[in-house]
């Protein structure tokens, strides 16, 4: 969970950071513009990115997860009851 | 007749005149003390030491017991070592403050004599360099103070399971067996629930928020901040839900189950006292003044747990204050000359000082609630004899 939440945070300041020294470095004129709004739907991707991922949004069951998760935890705790 | 009489005389003399040393005992003093040998507290304190970190190296635990059962507490040592750390706190932290003032005043000097130049990306450079220095000073010690918080929520869940399996002991001797058989669960439950909730979530959350709020004070059109705006708040209200829920399941449960044992109490002494023919009432009431002891040691245990978790939460509290206040006044006297990303820097800064500042507080005050609010209800079911 915890690795998950850092990679997560990782990209999400690794693309601010990239579009902030493009839009620096990018000379004003007509492409500007253009070019802020790809890097806005970048940096839009990066942090909507856990839930994008197609096979998982398809098949996501929610009442299952938590089945899975509990049984999970239930068997975890009946091998180190033994 | 002269013969009985001398011999009454003579027994007189005698018994006037030898006397034996005659030792009064103060029963109570006794009954508790036994009481105290029996359930092995001095072990509990002892292994107390542990959790309770530095603050009380010279604070011995057992003269505050023995003074919590005789009903003095003694505040003003507390209070003394409570400034002590407060000074000490301010001042450390006001070096990284007046490194970032030193850091703003340069940078501010150099944008008054750059703007003279026709490149604008000198001054964006500049604005960078003095930003990635400003960072560094602050994040020198924030890791450290987040793992410091870290240990302190650890401390304070081992410690209240020292604690209450103790007390809930002391409870079922004092005669509330329901209240303790409804309430050790409950209370164990949410210890160890938000003490692994926080380690996991809370705090890495903390961690993310900060990231946010760094990554998106490098330009002026990029911002993040309603994402962490929006985890700030969803802190806050987790924290009070669990809060309330809490207090009021307690509370709730807590009454009905007093009732429930001071009846089932006051029925089992009077059917004592009028059932058992020759030594019942005598029975009973010593059974009384024994539980009455039992009573007292309970309380002052309690009290003694309430005075080790402040003193646990008491560091970072003071610590996360007053570095939230200098923060806050840093930013604003900085105002006038800086550039207005930092200004807003170190005001969110501030704020998530504030936050952690509002975990620590709310995790200390559950528990204290929880352990009076314990004391209470089964003082409550004494009350009926």
């Amino acid at each position: 969970m915890i690795n998950f939440l850092g990679k997560w945070i990782e990209g999400i300041a690794i693309a601010v950071i990239v579009a902030s020294i493009f839009e620096m470095i990018l000379p004003d004129g007509n492409i500007k513009k253009y070019v802020k709004i790809v890097l806005g739907i970048y940096i839009i991707f990066s942090i909507i990115s856990p839930f994008v991922d197609r096979k998982e949004l398809y098949n996501l069951n929610i009442s299952k997860e938590i089945d899975t998760y509990s049984n999970n935890i239930v068997s975890n705790e009946t091998n180190s009851n033994r | 007749m002269n013969k009985k009489f001398w011999c009454t005389l003579i027994i007189l003399l005698i018994w006037f005149t030898i006397k034996a040393p005659v030792y009064a005992s103060n029963l109570d003093e006794e009954i508790i003390n036994d009481t105290q040998k029996s359930f092995g507290i001095s072990d509990f304190l002892e292994e107390t030491k542990k959790y309770t970190g530095n603050f009380f190296e010279d604070v011995n635990i057992e003269d505050m017991l023995d003074s919590a059962i005789t009903g003095n507490i003694d505040n003003s040592t507390i209070f003394k070592k409570i400034l002590n750390l407060f000074g000490k706190e301010l001042v450390s932290s006001m070096k990284t403050l007046v490194g970032i003032l030193v850091i703003v005043l340069v940078h501010s000097i150099l944008k008054a004599i750059s703007e003279g130049f026709e490149n604008d990306s000198i001054s964006r450079i500049i604005y960078y360099v003095q930003y990635i220095l400003i960072i560094t000073l602050i994040m020198n010690n924030f890791s450290s103070l987040i793992s410091n918080i870290n240990n302190t929520i650890n401390n304070l869940t081992g410690f209240t399971n020292c604690l209450i399996p103790l007390l809930t002991t002391l409870m079922v001797y004092t005669g509330s067996i329901t209240t303790s058989s409804l309430l050790e669960p409950i209370i164990l439950f949410v210890v160890d629930f938000i003490g692994n909730i926080i380690g996991a979530l809370v705090l890495p959350a903390v961690s993310i928020i900060v990231a946010l709020i760094i990554v998106s004070k490098i330009s002026d059109k990029i911002q993040i901040v309603r994402l962490a705006d929006f985890m700030k708040s969803s802190i806050g209200w987790f924290l009070g839900i669990i809060l309330t829920i809490f207090v009021g399941v307690i509370s709730l449960e807590g009454t009905l189950t007093s009732s429930v044992d001071g009846i089932t109490a006051k029925t089992a002494k009077a059917a004592i006292s009028s059932l058992i023919p020759v030594v019942g009432k005598v029975l009973g009431d010593s059974v009384d003044s024994v539980l009455g002891c039992g009573i007292v040691l309970k309380n002052a245990v309690g009290v003694v747990g309430v005075v080790i978790i402040i003193g646990i939460c008491i560091v970072p509290i003071i610590k996360l204050a007053t570095l939230s206040i200098l923060y806050s006044i840093s930013s604003a006297i900085i105002e006038p000359i800086a550039d207005e990303k930092i200004v807003r820097l170190l005001g969110e800064f501030s704020s998530i000082f504030k936050l952690l500042l509002g975990i620590l507080c709310s995790v200390s005050v559950l528990f204290i609630i929880g352990i009076t609010l314990v004391i209470k209800i089964s003082n409550s079911g004494m009350m009926y004899r």
